[in-house]
């Protein structure tokens, strides 16, 4: 069972799946009470009527720690090889609402009289000392994710056994088989609405995703822990505590996942009339929090469930569209297009289009014509381009703009051109898509000289805004026009300079009428 | 003359139609007046710097701006207009990192089918064929139904002046329009926040912008058609909700819901003097008539009885005579 991406709650009460975490109840939100990361609540499964008293909050990591010496048996179906099962320990399973009453009290009830005296001296016997009518809980319970740190942890301690974890169901023997080289997320088999898995242990069905985690990371703790191995948390805020998530050892650098996967490749459609993508995977996998990002929650590659004509297992979205999807963040474009948002290039970006231009597709799809040697020039191609160095001064590259011509209430600004640059020259240089994407020092200068004519001298501001504004063509006015792109990239960049005064003085607080 | 079955149902039906007003009576949509004037606030241009404030004040000869432009403290609170700010500037959303703070400019918008003017039974309110509303204080009440019926609450009244208050707000700088100049706002502002042109043009603008940037607008111009258009539209990055605008507004004029009703009255007025007079009359008729009846009839039943009791007199009326 995989435990990628999984999410580690101990949930060792009851039957799995009957209960939710104890947050967002229809009580009123004004009284909010911050629950325990282990709280899990019993009510009745739903479709079985309204209960007579509220829904218990069973305090899980309570009960683990007060029969610690006693086992999960006590309450759990422990299984063969001393697997600790979700399901509870009684007789038989309930059926209606009022078997699920009688088993759920003869179940606490029974242990709570039995135990008070001796080793309990505080467990609850009356009704309303279980059932108390709460308003609804800030639950201190957070989804586990399995980073690729933490995955790479795993894959250390498991000494590079993927099976230990991923499996797949056989449909001919009816078994949990596993094959190398076949690993993909556990989501891709276990459901993540648990709902839709409820029974399913007792059904003898797929199991929902919660309760495979659980059973898989839970009971593997347990058992190294018995080992006397290092071990993972086996306890509900080992790994669902705020906190706790936080103290995770991590790795750095987070050594490459090794599942046979291409250094660099091309991406190539073979009925595209376009030249075929060099990919760099391995530089991608680092660009990604997880392989998911891309892959979804299968492993395979793009083609397989997004053909060139669709396909239903990729909800019939093509190939060119799941590489070009604008408003997708799986895709190249909208995951590149996500990156613009990014502090550093949004002081740009964040007024320029986003419209492709002309040359844009030439950037990714480099070949113009499809020559047979593609192969041999991935690697040259690939190779991080040349960014030629910035210029010296000169009439063309001034070092200090004086921005003089408007001014009016205000006096003039000393706008450091060449401080300007040479900052965006150092963002671009520290940044693999930025680099890929400007080609050249001319593509990052367009970002405030836009419009500006290919292979034409870098125009100034006033060449076309003019001291009066254009409102058919939407052309501001110079004064405009400088305010808009100073005061906004300082904004998108976070700048400190974003008050009048930062950047001019002054000159009479009048404004003319 | 009397009044058939047919003919009062006539009579109603024409009535009815009557009552139904201008809106049942044509087949043509006006769509405003053709290259009227507006404004475009595109709220992501917007730096809050309160320029505009300070030049709608001078321009409108109102006290000094205070706290001056520049004072950000004023965006503690949400501020609405008042007799001495015709325009305000709100900050609805804090600065977030290098996400900017979000101001909105608020003011009367201008609306295509004015509320102020629907409701004002003295037509102090007029739609200009340049596209602002005005008003006119000289025929101006003081009922301040106007204030009340802006769904903007873009109006305030000069509750201070004790012998000629006026409603006061926005009024697009009309002097300035009429003279080619744009309105005071517009001109001041320092990013161009703030467009002034015809309203189509700003449309496509608007529209174009959207599609330029689609990660920068909400996919809405606000004003297009809320309550039927106004003339100050609004681009916004964040949800109008957001920028204290409610979202969802019918596109149906407010004044549509009323007019229907209200057309009603003067005909009240002119059909129940004669309605009342009529139905006052016929009941007289009515009463004098039965008067007549009743007393032609109990003249009748006088001779009748007498006649009768004569015939039988010396049978019944001698019992009845006798105690």
């Amino acid at each position: 069972m995989g435990v990628k991406h999984s999410s580690w709650v101990i949930l060792a009460a009851g039957l799995a799946g009957w209960f939710a975490p104890a947050c967002g109840s229809e009580e009123n939100v004004s009284s909010l009470r911050v629950l325990d990361a282990s709280v899990v609540l019993l009510e009745l499964p739903s479709g079985m009527g309204r209960a007579e008293r509220p829904a218990v909050e069973f305090k899980h990591g309570l009960h683990t720690k007060a029969l610690e010496h006693l086992g999960c048996k006590t309450c759990h179906v422990v299984g063969d090889k001393q697997i600790v099962r979700a399901e509870l320990n009684w007789p038989e399973v309930p059926k209606d609402s009022r078997d699920w009453m009688d088993a759920y009290h003869a179940f606490c009830l029974g242990c709570h009289q039995e135990k008070t005296e001796a080793l309990l001296a505080e467990a609850p016997i009356d009704c309303g000392l279980c059932h108390i009518k709460r308003g609804a809980g800030l639950s201190g319970r957070a989804p586990m994710r399995m980073s690729a740190s933490l995955h790479a942890r795993h894959i250390k301690a498991e000494k590079d056994r993927c099976e230990s974890c991923h499996h797949f169901y056989d449909e001919k023997s009816k078994k949990l088989m596993t094959q190398p080289g076949t690993e993909s997320n556990c989501s891709h088999c276990h459901h993540k609405d648990h709902r839709q898995g409820r029974d399913i242990i007792s059904n003898g069905k797929q199991l929902s995703y919660r309760e495979a985690a659980h059973l898989g990371c839970v009971n593997c703790h347990i058992r190294r822990s018995n080992e006397g191995k290092e071990s993972g948390p086996w306890l509900c805020d080992g790994c669902h505590d705020r906190d706790e998530q936080t103290k995770f050892a991590t790795l750095d650098p987070v050594p490459r996942l090794q599942r046979d996967q291409p250094d660099l490749i091309w991406l190539d459609a073979s009925t595209s009339k376009i030249s075929p993508v060099p990919f760099d995977h391995k530089s991608h996998e680092t660009f990604t929090a997880a392989c998911s990002d891309c892959h979804h929650n299968t492993l395979e590659a793009c083609s397989t469930c997004h053909p060139t004509r669709g396909d239903k297992r990729g909800e019939g979205i093509t190939l060119e569209q799941a590489y070009h999807q604008v408003r997708s963040r799986m895709s190249c474009v909208g995951c590149h297009n996500e990156q613009l948002e990014k502090r550093v290039c949004a002081g740009c970006h964040g007024m320029l289009s986003r419209e492709p231009g002309r040359d844009a597709c030439k950037i990714c799809h480099p070949l113009a014509d499809d020559s047979g040697k593609m192969q041999d020039d991935l690697k040259k191609i690939l190779a991080p381009p040349a960014w030629p160095a910035l210029p010296n001064p000169s009439d063309d590259f001034p070092d200090k703009i004086g921005i003089d011509k408007i001014s009016d209430q205000y006096a003039a600004a000393d706008f450091p051109h060449r401080r300007i640059v040479l900052a965006l020259d150092r963002i671009v240089r520290e940044n693999k898509l930025a680099m890929r994407f400007h080609l050249d020092n001319e593509t990052m200068c367009a970002g405030c000289h836009h419009h500006n004519p290919k292979e034409a001298r870098f125009l100034a501001c006033s060449a076309c805004h003019s001291e009066k504004s254009h409102p058919v063509k939407d052309l501001p006015n110079l004064t405009q026009a400088y305010h808009r792109q100073c005061i906004g990239c300082h904004q998108r960049m976070d700048h400190p300079a974003q008050e009048c005064e930062d950047c001019h003085k002054i000159k009479s607080k009048e404004v003319s009428p | 003359m009397s009044v058939t079955r047919r003919g009062f149902i006539k009579g109603a039906a024409v009535g009815v139609l009557a009552c139904s007003g201008a809106k049942a009576g044509t087949t043509k949509h006006f769509p405003g007046y053709p290259g009227r004037t507006g404004l475009l606030h595109d709220t992501t241009l917007c730096v809050g710097c309160r320029s505009c404030e300070q030049a709608c004040n001078q321009v409108n000869e109102l006290d000094p701006l205070m706290p001056p432009a520049g004072d950000h403290t004023v965006f503690s609170t949400e501020r609405a207009v008042t007799e001495n700010l015709y325009t305000v500037v709100n900050r609805y959303q804090e600065k977030q990192g290098n996400q900017p703070a979000v101001f909105r400019k608020h003011q009367c918008m201008h609306c295509n089918e004015p509320c102020c003017a629907s409701v004002c039974f003295v037509k102090a309110f007029e739609k200009t064929p340049e596209g602002p509303v005005l008003y006119k204080p000289e025929l101006c009440v003081g009922c301040r139904y106007c204030v009340f019926a802006c769904p903007y609450y873009a109006l305030a009244y000069e509750y201070d002046d004790p012998l000629t208050p006026k409603v006061v707000r926005c009024t697009m700088c009309y002097p300035r329009i009429k003279k080619g100049l744009q309105p005071a706002c517009a001109d001041i502002c320092p990013t161009g926040a703030i467009l002034f042109g015809k309203r189509v043009d700003l449309i496509k603008i608007a529209r174009e912008r959207m599609r330029k940037f689609p990660h920068r607008y909400i996919d809405h111009i606000f004003g297009e058609h809320e309550y039927g258009g106004t003339s100050w539209l609004t681009l916004a990055g964040v949800s109008f909700k957001k920028l204290g605008i409610p979202d969802g507004l019918t596109h149906e004029p407010l004044p549509n819901l009323t007019t229907g009703f209200l057309s009603l009255a003067p005909l009240v007025a002119a059909i129940f003097p004669g309605l009342l007079a009529g139905i006052y009359a016929f009941t007289k008729r009515k009463e004098k008539l039965s008067e007549t009846e009743r007393r032609t009839l109990s003249a009748g039943e006088r001779t009748e009885v007498k006649s009768s009791s004569h015939k039988h007199g010396n049978v019944e009326g001698g019992k009845e005579d006798t105690p």
